[in-house]
């Protein structure tokens, strides 16, 4: 017999009813390598959510990596949760079915923990939605000892104050280890029956995760600063430091994923050749969040891919990183692979840099003939570039550009972001420029290339050098569109831009304190869902649930903050020193570069000493050396610092 | 070598589209390393071709699909290891060499026989609803497409009607043959909604429908 708790709706009632939502295979589960366990016999039942559609969460390398991991432990049984569609939320509610996981249809309350994967601010209705779907309360103080456990990690949980009012505990950091911690502690717990306070005390005591209930936040002239209470002795720590794998070779890693039904959007295999970037983009929070950076070994990588592609049957395996040319064994490993072509696969790298080498990689892939290739140069002039730190000159893009003509290709895709701290109207016109220089070389090179320019709004990002930085309000964000819109009219330019009314929703809460809950409570209540959509978001409702709660979005999207002001993350330390974040605002503003500290130096951001980890590349190649970060070094080293800033010095960076 | 396999879409992957349903036995052929002829050109696909296709919802338990193979494997080996590759609710029923002299399948096929399983319905209404269809000599149905309309007279289509039974309270099922003709068919669930017609208030998304299988001329 089925234990009761378990039973969620029977497949016999759901087929009756599936043929009414889009895509029902979406709730149907049945993948190839699904994890099915006897949820009744094992001590701690785990629900990894989701807070997007199935196809999307599907493909993400955190949660697969997740779902192995738990998985492999006895105890625990890991299933899966997605965010139902809209017209499935709606049947959900209409037949009074609770929200239930993929594998054994179990409802979503009945898991001991739910672990929720923190990807995008614009996924947090969403949240709340699952939650309240799942016959959960949606405040953690209304949640009492028959309630799971909730708690988030990812990105976000970085900086997660606006959830702090409905997740437990946030998990910072590679949640490899961690995720272990957390079902162990949780296992002793439910041993011993313990209360639910004394469950947030255990886990506080465990590095790595923060349970927002034990501070109390001040807001004042300083800014919000969180304090930690005092429960009977027991006192959270100050500053959560976020977990840090020290080597990635020997982490584990999900050989035998499972392959879906329907094709996710990401629809091959992905091995992740390193974590960690040190490029040190201004705007980029992964860039920051996941240092220092560590290689894989390519035997290892090797391995990897042969196991997946044997398991899965996919075609194609995907060489994931942050920036994937910077892998030290790039060239050797992506030969390698085409020349012995395990199953006859192709090969795909992500994010590539735009440089020459990038682009002969590219061109090795053979994707010239198939597809176009995407460049990102993020600004169209060389102050905005040098003011990021997007090391590339104005050369490389267009010798990139010539490369990728030469190689067959005669579609160009080209990202940039609009609204950048510093931009002026010249800068966004040199965009267009840009674009219509790569055409021209396009069309020197006897092609008829299609230019086509993806345009983002810039939203400032906490634990960045931006996050003291305003995003530019709608209106004038839109006024920029259109001026670039007005100067990149002709043949083979197309323009593309996002809506800028969703960058500035994203940009109150990703630096949003915990008053933001209530907003965000009360968007859901209206109706809000899939804030990331730009067909489902609803700018109106959230707007009067911003006036209803006595938000002002302005305030946390379009102000500039002072140096000094205390941040509502400032408790969460991602490694990365505040002061090295405000040096590199300084340098953004006299466009001054920094280099990659892969190149030799450390630029002294501070997490290797402070976390007692070192940047670890493949091969035995040795890393930076550690004795002179910034802040200590002597003057003549600093000059160097001011040359790399330099237009010269640029010459620097373009054998790379 | 060609070889053509009848297998099962079962209840459990109901919900699959055709697409999904090939690129399943696409990856499912590749994990059971198939020694798959490929396609020229710049991307190279595996010859196979998955026949007849089925709607979302809809199971099939003798379904069809042909596979373009290098060398001259042997069969039985071929079937044990898509057998145990197959995801859970699919099924092989057979696996067998066809010549390159066969027709084209969709010129041979010249039916569907489906199982229609409805709840919520009087076994006298199901009847009579059945009569009216089956006498009447045209009965549009519109197919609302992305962007069109389509009318088609599903009459000439629907070649015949089982007698429905009761499986339940409320609950009939019977059997419909439908015609394909050239590569063109309808959908049983079609037939369902245009019973309204002739007074069975019906709602064809919750009926589970198979096919039991395809005749061939
Ligand atoms: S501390 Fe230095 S070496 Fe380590 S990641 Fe930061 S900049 Fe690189």
């Amino acid at each position: 017999m089925q234990d009761v708790r378990f039973v969620g709706p029977s497949w016999d009632d759901l087929k009756r009813q599936l043929g009414k939502v889009e895509k029902p295979a979406r709730y149907i589960g049945g993948e190839v390598g699904a994890v099915r366990k006897d949820l009744a016999s094992v001590d701690v039942t785990f629900a990894l959510a989701f807070p997007d559609v199935y196809e999307v969460g599907v493909s993400h390398l955190g949660s697969l990596i997740l779902y192995s991991v738990l998985n492999s432990l006895d105890f625990v049984a890991c299933e899966r949760v997605y965010m139902p569609w809209t017209d499935m939320e709606e049947l959900l509610r209409d037949k009074g079915w609770p929200l239930f996981s993929i594998e054994s249809r179990a409802p979503l309350g009945s898991f001991d923990i739910i672990g929720f994967s923190l990807q995008y601010e614009l996924t947090y209705t969403n949240i709340l939605a699952m939650l309240d779907l799942g016959g959960i309360p949606l405040r953690s103080e209304d949640r009492g000892d028959g309630h799971p456990l909730v708690i988030a990690g990812g990105p976000c949980a970085m900086a997660p104050e606006p959830l702090a009012d409905f997740v437990d505990a946030f998990a910072l950091g590679d949640g490899e280890e961690l995720a272990v911690d957390i079902v162990r502690v949780y296992r002793e717990w439910k041993k011993e029956r313990g209360s639910r306070v004394e469950l947030l005390k255990r886990l506080a005591g465990l590095d790595g995760v923060y349970v927002p209930s034990l501070y109390d936040v001040v807001y004042d002239e300083a800014g919000a600063r969180a304090v930690p209470r005092d429960f009977e002795g027991f006192r959270p720590p100050h500053v959560v430091r976020r977990r840090v794998l020290r080597s990635l070779d020997d982490a584990p890693y999900p050989d035998k994923p499972f392959i879906p039904l329907i094709p996710p959007i990401h629809d091959r295999g992905m091995v992740e050749i390193f974590r960690g970037c040190t490029q040190g983009c201004r705007f980029c929070q992964a860039g920051m969040l996941y240092r220092p950076v560590r290689e894989r070994e390519p035997e290892t990588v090797d391995r990897l891919v042969r196991d997946i592609l044997k398991h899965s049957g996919y075609d194609e395996v995907s060489l994931v990183s942050l920036s994937s040319a910077d892998y030290g064994f790039i060239k050797e490993t992506v030969s390698r692979l085409l020349r012995e072509n395990p199953c006859g696969a192709r090969v795909s790298l992500p994010s590539l840099r735009v440089d020459s080498f990038s682009v002969g990689l590219a061109e090795m892939l053979g994707s010239s003939a198939t597809s176009g290739l995407t460049l990102a140069p993020e600004a169209g002039s060389q102050r905005m570039r040098d003011a990021i730190n997007k090391r590339v000159t104005e050369e490389e893009v267009l010798e990139a550009a010539a490369s990728a003509f030469s190689a067959g290709y005669s579609h160009i895709k080209l990202y940039f972001m609009i609204g950048l701290p510093g931009e002026t109207d010249e800068d966004v016109l040199d965009i267009a420029r840009l674009a219509s220089r790569i055409r021209e070389i396009g069309r020197k090179k006897g092609k008829r290339p299609t230019v086509v320019v993806s345009v983002s709004g810039f939203v400032p990002k906490p634990h960045t050098p931006f996050q003291w930085e305003p995003a530019v309000i709608p209106d004038e964000l839109r006024r920029r569109q259109r001026l670039l819109r007005s100067a990149l009219r002709g043949p083979g330019l197309e323009f593309r831009y996002h809506d800028a009314g969703l960058s500035a929703l994203e940009a109150v809460f990703a630096r949003g304190d915990r008053r933001l809950g209530a907003a965000l409570e009360a968007a859901f209540r209206k109706g809000c869902r899939f804030d990331a959509w730009p067909d489902k978001v609803r700018l109106e409702a959230w707007s009067e649930a911003f006036r209803e709660t006595g938000i002002d979005p302005a305030f946390y999207a379009h102000r500039e903050r002072a140096r000094e002001e205390v941040f509502p993350w400032d408790h969460l330390s991602s490694g990365v020193r505040k002061a090295f974040l405000w040096k590199e605002r300084e340098k953004s503003r006299e466009t001054l570069t920094t280099w990659d500290c892969r190149e030799g130096r450390c630029t002294g951001c501070g997490i290797c000493a402070d976390f007692n980890v070192s940047v670890r590349l493949a091969g035995g190649r040795r890393g930076p050396s550690l004795e002179a970060p910034p802040e200590e070094r002597a003057p003549e080293t600093d000059a160097q610092t001011i040359e790399a800033g330099d237009e010269i010095s640029h010459e620097k960076w373009s054998g790379r | 070598m060609k070889v053509r396999a009848v297998y099962e879409k079962g209840d459990k992957v109901r919900f699959l589209g055709h697409l999904d349903v090939s690129r399943c036995i696409r990856l499912a052929l590749r994990r059971a390393k198939w020694p798959l002829e490929m396609s020229q050109g710049f991307s190279p696909k595996p010859r196979i071709s998955v026949y007849a296709p089925l709607p979302v919802g809809v199971a099939g338990m003798r379904e069809y699909f042909d596979a373009s193979l290098r060398g001259r494997p042997d069969v039985g080996a071929l079937a044990r290891a898509l057998a145990s590759s197959l995801p859970e609710g699919f099924a092989l029923h057979e696996l067998y060499p066809i010549g390159d002299g066969e027709a084209p399948f969709e010129e041979i096929v010249r039916a569907s026989l489906y199982s229609v399983d409805v709840e919520g319905v009087k076994i006298e209404a199901v009847r009579h609803a059945l009569n009216g269809f089956l006498k009447a000599r045209q009965v549009f149905f519109d197919v609302v497409r992305p962007k069109e309309v389509k009318r088609v007279d599903l009459r000439p289509f629907v070649l015949g009607v089982g007698e429905p039974e009761e499986a339940g309270v409320d609950r009939v099922v019977l059997d419909m043959a439908i015609a394909h003709d050239k590569g063109r068919t309808v959908r049983p669930q079609w037939v369902l909604s245009s019973l309204g017609e002739f007074d069975l208030d019906v709602d064809p998304r919750e009926a589970i429908i198979d096919r039991r299988k395809i005749i061939f001329e």
